[in-house]
C-alpha cells in the first residue's frame, strides 16, 4: 500500500468518524491507534529511573518495541541477534528506540528496573530506554496485543507503522533471514523519504500479560 | 518354559489377526512436562482410499494449543508426513475451536485432548505394500507462558483390501464433519464485515438463537478481539464484526466455523457448530 492510498483511506475514515454511533458495529473503540494519524501520546518511566514522553521526540523518528524476554517469539529475535542489530542501526541513524514492558507484576516478562538493565546488558540490547509499563497504559493506548509488537512514529508525531517485526509467524530462528523484515524495511524507506510498503502488518507472538481492566 | 513362550507368541499373533475393524496403531509417544503426543492411524488402510493420520496431543489441564487461525496470538500446529518420497503438509482437519480470552485479547485454540488430522491422499495408498509414515510436527502450548514443542514420529500401516472404511477408529470420530452452510453471504465496508445466515440453513434445532460466534479461517480480515454483534431478524442471522486495519485482502469466499447457541424452552443453552462458506452479497 502506498502512502497516498493510505491517506485516502484515513481521510474517509475520519470523515465517517462523526457517524460512528450509527454504524452497524457498536463497541468499536475509535481511539485505536491509526497509521497515518497522530500517534497516541504517552509518558512513562524508564528502567534508568528517568521520565520519558513521546512529545520530547518531535523531529525524531521513534520506534516502540513491546517485549517480554521469556516469550519464545521475542527470544527468536534476540537469540538470532535480529533485534539488537535493528536497535544498533536505529541508534546510528538517530532513531530513538524505546522498548516497552507491559507485563503486570508477577506475570511472564515482568521485570524490575534493575532486572531490565541486567537483561539489556546480558543480551547486548541497545535501546535508548526501556519503559516500564506494569499497568499496561502505554500498551493499551497502542492496542498492542502480543510481544513483539512494533510501532514507528515520525518526527511530526504521526504513527507511520504498526504491526509485527517481520512476516513469518514462528519461534524458529531459521525463519528470521527468510522473513520480510517489515520494521527494517519501514525504517529504511522512511529514512529515504519513500512511502512505506507495508505500513500495517499482523503482529504475531505471545499475548501481553496485561493487568485485568475490570 | 519353552512351551509357555511359544503359547504367548501364538496368542499375540492371533490377537493381531483378529483385531477388530476399529483397531488403530499408535506411534511411540513424545512426552514433555505439558504434553503427550502420538501419531495415530487406522490399524489397516484400504487401497485407493484416503487415510487420515491423527496427531493426538494430550495437554495437561490449563494448557492450550491453537486453531488453524490462532486469533490474536500464538501459532497453529504444523505437521509434515513423509510418505513414499512425498511431503504431505497438514493438519487439514481441525476440531471446533474455543475462544480463549487473556485480559481481552482473543485467541482461538483447544484444551485437553486435541485431535489434528492430516490426510494421506488416496493415490498414495496402494495395495500390497505397507505405508511407512515418518512425520515431523511442531505445536505451541500456552498456559500463563508459551512453549514451542516438536516431535518426530513413525508409523507403519499395512494396506489390505477389505480394510474398514478410513476414519472408523475412535479418535477420528471426535472430529466428525460439521453440518455445512453454503447459503450464507457477507458484506464488507471499511469498518466491518457482516455475515448474513438464513435461519432456514441452521436446521430444525429447538430454541431461539441467543448467541452466535464466527471463527474465520483467515486471520487477516476480522479484529478477533473486538466484539461480534448479533443482529437477528425473522429470516436472517446477521453478525457484524469490525475488520482489522490491515490492507483489505480480496476475498471470494469467506470460510470459517459458525457457533450457534440456542436458548431452549427449558432454559438450557445448546451450542452447535457449522462449517460456513459465505459468498459476497450481491451489490
Amino acid at each position: 500500500m502506498t502512502r497516498s492510498t493510505l491517506f485516502t483511506r484515513r481521510t474517509s475514515l475520519l470523515a465517517l468518524g462523526g457517524a460512528a454511533a450509527t454504524l452497524a458495529v457498536p463497541g468499536v473503540v475509535w481511539a485505536k491507534p491509526q497509521v497515518g494519524a497522530p500517534s497516541p501520546a504517552f509518558s512513562g518511566v524508564g528502567s534508568d529511573g528517568k521520565p520519558y514522553k513521546l512529545a520530547d521526540y518531535r523531529g525524531k523518528t521513534v520506534v516502540l518495541e513491546w517485549t517480554n524476554h521469556e516469550c519464545p517469539y521475542v527470544a527468536k529475535h534476540y537469540r538470532s541477534g535480529n533485534m539488537q542489530a535493528l536497535q544498533k542501526d536505529a541508534a546510528t541513524g538517530g532513531v530513538v528506540w524505546l522498548s516497552v514492558i507491559s507485563s503486570m507484576p508477577d506475570s511472564q516478562g515482568y521485570v524490575s528496573a534493575a532486572q531490565a538493565n541486567d537483561l539489556s546488558k546480558a543480551r547486548n540490547a541497545v535501546p535508548a530506554a526501556v519503559l516500564l509499563d506494569p499497568d499496561g497504559i502505554i500498551g493499551r493506548a497502542y492496542d498492542a496485543r502480543v510481544t513483539p509488537t512494533m510501532a514507528i512514529i515520525d518526527g511530526k508525531g504521526t504513527l507511520i507503522y504498526l504491526g509485527g517485526i517481520d512476516s513469518i509467524r514462528s519461534t524458529d530462528l531459521a525463519d528470521v533471514p527468510k522473513a520480510t523484515p517489515y520494521v527494517k524495511d519501514a525504517l529504511r524507506q522512511h529514512a529515504a523519504g519513500q512511502p512505506i510498503t507495508h505500513a500495517v502488518t499482523q503482529a504475531y507472538g505471545c499475548t501481553i500479560k496485561y493487568k485485568p481492566t475490570a | 518354559m519353552a512351551s509357555g513362550w511359544t503359547g504367548a507368541a501364538i496368542v499375540s499373533a492371533l490377537a493381531m489377526a483378529i483385531a477388530p475393524a476399529w483397531a488403530q496403531i499408535e506411534s511411540a509417544p513424545v512426552v514433555t512436562d505439558r504434553t503427550r503426543a502420538t501419531l495415530v492411524a487406522d490399524g489397516t488402510a484400504a487401497p485407493g482410499a484416503a487415510l487420515p493420520i491423527v496427531l493426538h496431543l494430550q495437554l495437561k489441564p490449563g494448557w492450550h494449543t491453537y486453531w488453524r487461525n490462532p486469533g490474536d496470538s500464538g501459532e497453529p500446529a504444523s505437521v509434515v508426513l513423509h510418505v513414499r518420497g512425498t511431503d504431505i503438509k497438514g493438519p487439514d482437519v481441525w476440531p471446533v475451536p474455543e475462544r480463549i480470552d487473556a485480559a481481552g485479547i482473543i485467541s482461538y485454540g483447544h484444551h485437553g485432548d486435541v485431535v489434528l488430522i492430516t490426510t494421506i491422499p488416496a493415490a498414495a495408498v496402494i495395495a500390497g505394500s505397507d505405508l511407512q509414515i515418518d512425520a515431523e510436527a511442531t505445536w505451541l502450548v500456552c498456559e500463563k507462558v508459551c512453549v514451542p514443542e516438536t516431535g518426530r514420529f513413525a508409523l507403519r500401516v499395512p494396506v489390505a483390501a477389505g480394510a474398514a472404511p478410513a476414519g472408523a477408529h475412535s479418535l477420528q470420530k471426535r472430529v466428525p464433519p460439521l453440518p455445512s452452510i453454503t447459503s450464507a453471504s457477507f458484506a464488507r465496508t471499511a469498518q466491518s464485515l457482516t455475515l448474513h445466515v438464513p435461519v432456514a440453513s441452521l436446521g430444525a434445532a429447538d430454541g431461539r438463537v441467543s448467541g452466535v460466534y464466527f471463527f474465520p479461517e483467515r486471520g487477516d480480515l476480522v479484529d478477533h478481539s473486538a466484539p461480534q454483534v448479533l443482529q437477528p431478524t425473522d429470516n436472517d442471522v446477521a453478525l457484524a464484526m469490525p475488520v482489522t486495519q490491515l490492507p483489505a485482502a480480496s476475498v471470494t469466499i469467506m470460510r470459517g466455523v459458525l457457533a450457534i447457541t440456542r436458548q431452549r424452552s427449558d432454559g438450557t443453552q445448546h451450542t452447535e457448530a457449522f462449517q460456513l462458506a459465505a459468498q459476497p452479497a450481491a451489490p
